[in-house]
């Protein structure tokens, strides 16, 4: 039965398969534990395709999932993950920055009990301004916003239980929230510190990060995984800004009122305000329904992290 | 010679079908395909309907779609692609938008890619319509960050799978190349000369320019923000909130200060205002957000062609819904 599953998403990679596959197996021949490389192409253009397939069809440890479109690295990785057989699931960059001699170290320590182990790229060989620097906002960010300091979330080589991975929505750019996704939900998350090296061969394909995206991702994956069972309170919440104004505002035209003297400004602001309380718990009641109309349930993040807790304790 | 299956959108505007069939039809065997034309009468266009009737009886190598009432182009394309067997595939206007003799061109080149788009270039239209595509295409280049340069063109060649996993929007399917490239898919553009039918056709109805615009909008929104709501609503949101707060700040801190009645002033209720669409704005996308949350699961974004090991080759045709906007935002 195989037990760890590589995940290597693969994009115009031809002159760095071999080389990848041959160092991931001399990696992996001292863990005496039956592992699987699941190459994924993502639409490639150049000829990774027909490199990673000779690969695959002489090499039983490794199989090849060829996407019928460049998906980006998100949907790459849930396709890997989907077809990959182990109980741990190990993602990798398909460029050779990562190490696959790290693979061994997150390996055992997810064993000892945890859910996630993040790698962590100690010394970084990337351009310092295009790079460097973006990566470090955007984690201060995701650090700040959910609570857990990962020093670096854009780490490609992780490892995960596959049975927590079945649990976690992989969309949009979701890859980089995995941690900060589970870490909310009460995952057991550790950070280890792997090697990192220069681009050999080929492109780079990352420019520089878009900060503002990374964090209204955030704002609403934080709020999403936080509500998403009760969406009626989060709007509640929201509408105790306009309420309190509308109130305030009522007392004073109220008041205002009894002197004799009619003020349109505080009356129409404290309307406007009123109808904008019954608009947000109109939206949040819809919240309610489109919750109800999904099957199952919503956050099963929640309930996969605390089954763990329990039962995979050594 | 290869099998083509052609399908042609018959709407409102056709130039002599009959003519036209020959001349496709013998320009595309002359470039070493087998066409096969599948017309699709979108509604009910008499005249059209008498012609195709006849040239289906004559000519062995097209078949006629009636549609039940008016549902739009795009409608029209998917039904006939319905109907079509083929690998490759090409989409042509009714009438002679560019020069028939270069088809078998817009063919060749689908070797190298998922779909082929066309450019009308050299054009030969008068000046007025060059000015009208001219502002119509800066629009859909800016908005929708499209590099592909004529929309209005609607000769395309393309792959099966395209039309399978690229979910249509809008009257016109002009933005298919736009939409294809946004899924994932190769595209690339390439210059056909114009016919000179094609520039000598009338005055458009304004309608067809507010539907345009409507399709700009829903194609700005479907390629960019469908799968993250919040980017979209967000900054607008809270734009509008922030200035509303900021209105009230500064209509409080004058009366406490300076002593400005604050009841007699326009700018508290303009405040409110902004304040109040601004949580609005914020709680539609959270909505959003909530929404492609619960769905996730259930909206794969990408399809595995094969999966590759050693002993056996799977082919997994496997049905999955693809929603827009996966690979690009």
């Amino acid at each position: 039965m195989t037990e760890v599953s590589i995940v290597v998403p693969l994009y115009n990679e031809q002159d760095n398969v071999a080389r990848l596959c041959a160092a991931t197996h001399e990696a992996l021949a001292g863990l005496r534990r039956a592992y699987e490389i699941v190459l994924v192409d993502d639409g490639s253009s150049d000829d990774t395709v027909a490199v990673a397939a000779d690969i695959a069809r002489g090499d039983a440890r490794v199989r090849l999932v060829v996407l019928a479109r460049n998906s980006g690295q998100t949907a790459a990785m849930a396709a890997g993950m989907a077809n990959a057989r182990g109980l741990y699931l190990v993602t990798m960059d398909g460029d050779l920055q990562n190490d696959p001699r790290d693979i061994p170290l997150l390996v055992d320590t997810l064993e000892k009990g945890h859910d996630l182990v993040a790698g962590w790229r100690m010394k970084r060989q990337d351009k310092l301004i295009t790079r460097k620097i973006p990566s470090r906002v955007a984690n201060w960010l995701i650090g700040k916003i959910t609570g857990i300091p990962i020093r670096d979330n854009g780490c490609s080589l992780k490892a995960y239980r596959a049975s927590l991975m079945r649990h976690v929505p992989l969309y949009s750019e979701m890859h980089r929230f995995i941690p900060a996704m589970s870490s909310i939900a009460g995952a057991r998350i550790v950070e280890v510190p792997v090697r990192h090296h220069a681009r050999q061969f080929g492109q780079s394909k990352y420019g520089l990060s878009r900060i503002y995206k990374v964090l209204l991702d955030l704002i609403s994956i934080r709020l999403v995984v936080a509500y998403a069972n009760k969406p009626l309170v989060w709007f509640l919440k929201m509408a105790a800004v306009p309420a309190a104004l509308a109130a305030a505002f009522t007392a004073g035209g109220v008041a205002r009122a009894l002197d004799g003297q009619y003020s349109l400004p505080l009356l129409g602001s404290a309307l406007i305000l009123t109808l904008a309380v019954g608009f947000l718990v109109a939206l949040g009641s819809l919240g309610e329904l489109a919750k109800h109309l999904a099957r199952g349930d919503v956050v099963p993040l929640v309930t996969a992290a605390a089954k763990y807790s329990k039962e995979d304790l050594p | 010679m290869t099998d083509i299956d052609v399908i042609v959108p018959v709407g409102a505007r056709t130039d002599d079908l009959t003519a036209l069939h020959r001349r496709r039809s013998e320009a595309l065997r002359a470039a070493g395909y087998r066409p096969s034309f599948t017309y699709v009468l979108d509604g009910d266009l008499a005249q059209a309907r008498d012609a195709l009737a006849a040239l289906a009886r004559s000519e062995s190598d097209a078949c006629v779609i009636q549609l039940s009432r008016r549902f739009g182009e795009t409608a029209a394309v998917l039904a006939g692609f319905a109907h079509t067997k083929t690998e490759q595939l090409m989409i042509l206007p009714a009438f002679e938008q560019v020069e028939t003799a270069s088809l078998g061109r817009v063919l060749d080149a689908l070797a190298l890619a998922d779909l082929v788009t066309v450019r009308r270039h050299p054009r030969c239209d008068s000046v007025w319509r060059r000015c009208q595509s001219f502002v119509f295409e800066a629009f859909i280049k800016h908005v929708g960050s499209s590099k592909f340069r004529d929309p209005g063109c609607t000769v395309h060649a393309l792959k099966r799978i395209v039309l399978e996993e690229t979910q249509l929007y809008g009257e016109q399917h002009g933005f298919l190349p736009l939409l294809a490239a946004n899924v994932g898919f190769k595209v690339v553009e390439i210059d056909v000369p114009q016919a000179r039918r094609d520039a000598a056709r009338r005055f458009q109805p304004p309608r067809s320019y507010v539907h345009r615009l409507v399709d700009i909008l829903s194609v700005f929104f479907l390629t960019r923000f469908t799968r993250r709501p919040l980017r979209f609503f967000g900054p607008l949101g809270a734009a509008c909130m922030a200035a509303g707060l900021l209105g009230l700040a500064i209509v409080v801190v004058q009366r406490l200060l300076f002593g400005v009645a604050l009841a007699d002033r326009p700018a508290l209720i303009l405040s409110s205002l902004g304040v109040a669409v601004g949580l609005q704005v914020l709680a539609i996308g959270l909505i959003g957000e909530l929404i492609v949350f619960i769905h996730a699961r259930s909206m794969t974004q990408y399809r595995v062609r094969e999966i590759i090991e050693a002993g056996a080759q799977v082919q997994r045709p496997k049905p999955v819904l693809i929603s827009q906007a996966g690979a690009a935002d």
